[in-house]
């Protein structure tokens, strides 16, 4: 790969400097894909916990009303995050399965937050401002509450 | 149908929405959405609240060997990433303004114009003109072909054309409440010259982060019903593992048609909303 890579800059007439940054950004990669992969694992743990702790506790099994009431669209106030805390703390499976989803949620903010730091590492100022850039936006979209 | 055949139904349902999703660059809503209305009798506004989360997912559980095997290119994503949260800011402010009918039916026809070219240029591997911004942002790669074994050498063109496409697929999924990658993928085949893989893991990688602060909103209002959303993500991240592994292996012209048939059917269902 870093010979292909090389070659290209090559071709390119691009200056050779001493930091290749084919190979930098391989690593960055690597660590990124490790970062997502540790997200994933956790948050589908943590999900499966939840549904399986649903089953055994009832709070998930009944019929076909026990369903309706589970998927009642009127629910929303139950399932804001201070009651998930509420049904976590005494280990319901509501509030695991909401920790789960909140972990899977968090993976790619910490994804953009690694490139970050990769970018900073690798003394790479363009994509350093690219991705502060884009961390700021994401701020600024969940300040104003708007969907994007 | 009880909750035990629910969770089941909904675990199969997103496996399928997140292999589909993983494969042609998108969070699988497409899939998930219809899904849970029409066959689980879930609520329209639930449903999309866990198509969010399906989109992160997606991303997700795809972009663990999309990034590892490189088949996701970083720095074109990282590039585009500033465009399409800036235009899915702006979209969602102006989702008041606008008349939704006439928003479906622009976007709708958008997409089935750029579904006709890119079905044309299925066997136009020609590269575009040579760009000194691409040059300087370093976006040029290489991806894995796993079917030869052979490393594919690609270089990126009109990335300001594509940085400018990408404002505005952030716009369409501002204003529509999607994850937008029907409109990222053709922005980096028509516009960038991208693989089409690349293009689609590409897609994968940034779908996380757009869908980010829009599920993140969804989970503090409370609109996401973990009872709906946790069997979903599961079936998702699971099939999007599947696919990001089955990717490699597939040919590039299957890839094109099944993302046209993606498109005209995201097409079919804006125009259903007019």
């Amino acid at each position: 790969m870093s010979a292909d890579r090389s070659l290209e800059a090559a071709d390119d007439g691009a200056p050779s400097d001493s930091s290749d940054p084919g190979d930098a950004s391989g690593g960055l990669e690597v660590v990124i894909s490790k970062v997502l992969r540790l997200g994933v694992v956790a948050s589908l743990t943590v999900m499966t916990i939840g549904v399986v702790v649903g089953f055994v506790d009832g709070s998930l099994s009944g019929d076909r009303g026990a369903l309706d009431r589970l998927i009642d669209p009127n629910l929303a106030a139950s399932h804001r995050l201070d009651a998930a805390w509420e049904s976590l703390r005494s280990g319901g499976a509501v509030g695991i399965m909401t920790l789960g989803l909140c972990l899977l949620v968090a993976t790619p903010l910490v994804r953009v937050v690694a490139s970050l730091v990769g970018f900073a590492r690798m003394g790479d100022r363009i994509y350093l401002v690219l991705t502060s850039a884009v961390v700021a936006l994401l701020a600024l979209s969940c300040a104003l509450g708007v969907t994007g | 149908m009880n909750p035990l055949v629910f969770v089941l139904c909904a675990l199969a349902l997103s496996a399928l929405g997140g292999l589909v999703g993983s494969l042609v660059g998108l969070g699988g809503g497409i899939v998930v959405v219809p899904g849970l209305t029409l066959l689980l009798g879930v609520d329209i506004k639930v449903a999309i609240a866990a198509s969010m989360i399906a989109v992160i997912a997606t991303s997700s559980g795809s972009a663990v060997a999309y990034t590892r095997d490189r088949m996701s290119n970083l720095r074109v994503a990282m590039f585009l990433e500033v465009s399409t949260v800036c235009g899915g800011i702006c979209g969602a402010l102006l989702v008041g303004i606008a008349n939704p009918s006439l928003l479906n039916g622009f976007f709708a026809a958008v997409l089935l114009i750029a579904a006709a070219t890119m079905m044309r240029r299925r066997h136009d591997a020609s590269a575009g003109p040579p760009s000194a911004l691409a040059d300087r942002l370093e976006l040029h790669g290489s991806y894995p072909d796993a079917r030869t074994g052979r490393e594919h050498p690609y270089r990126v063109s009109r990335p300001a054309v594509g940085f400018a496409i990408m404002y505005f697929a952030g716009v369409a999924s501002g204003m529509l409440g999607i994850g937008g990658g029907v409109f990222k993928v053709p922005a980096m085949d028509l516009a960038m010259r991208l693989p089409i893989k690349v293009s689609t893991a590409t897609s994968n990688l940034m779908i996380g982060v757009t869908g980010t602060a829009a599920a993140l909103i969804y989970l503090l209002r409370g609109d996401v019903n973990p009872v709906v959303a946790a069997p979903v993500a599961i079936g998702v991240l699971g099939g999007a593992n599947l696919g990001a592994r089955l990717m490699p292996r597939v040919h590039d012209g299957v890839l094109r048609r099944l993302f046209v048939v993606v498109m005209v059917l995201t097409a079919v269902q804006m125009a259903a909303k007019i």
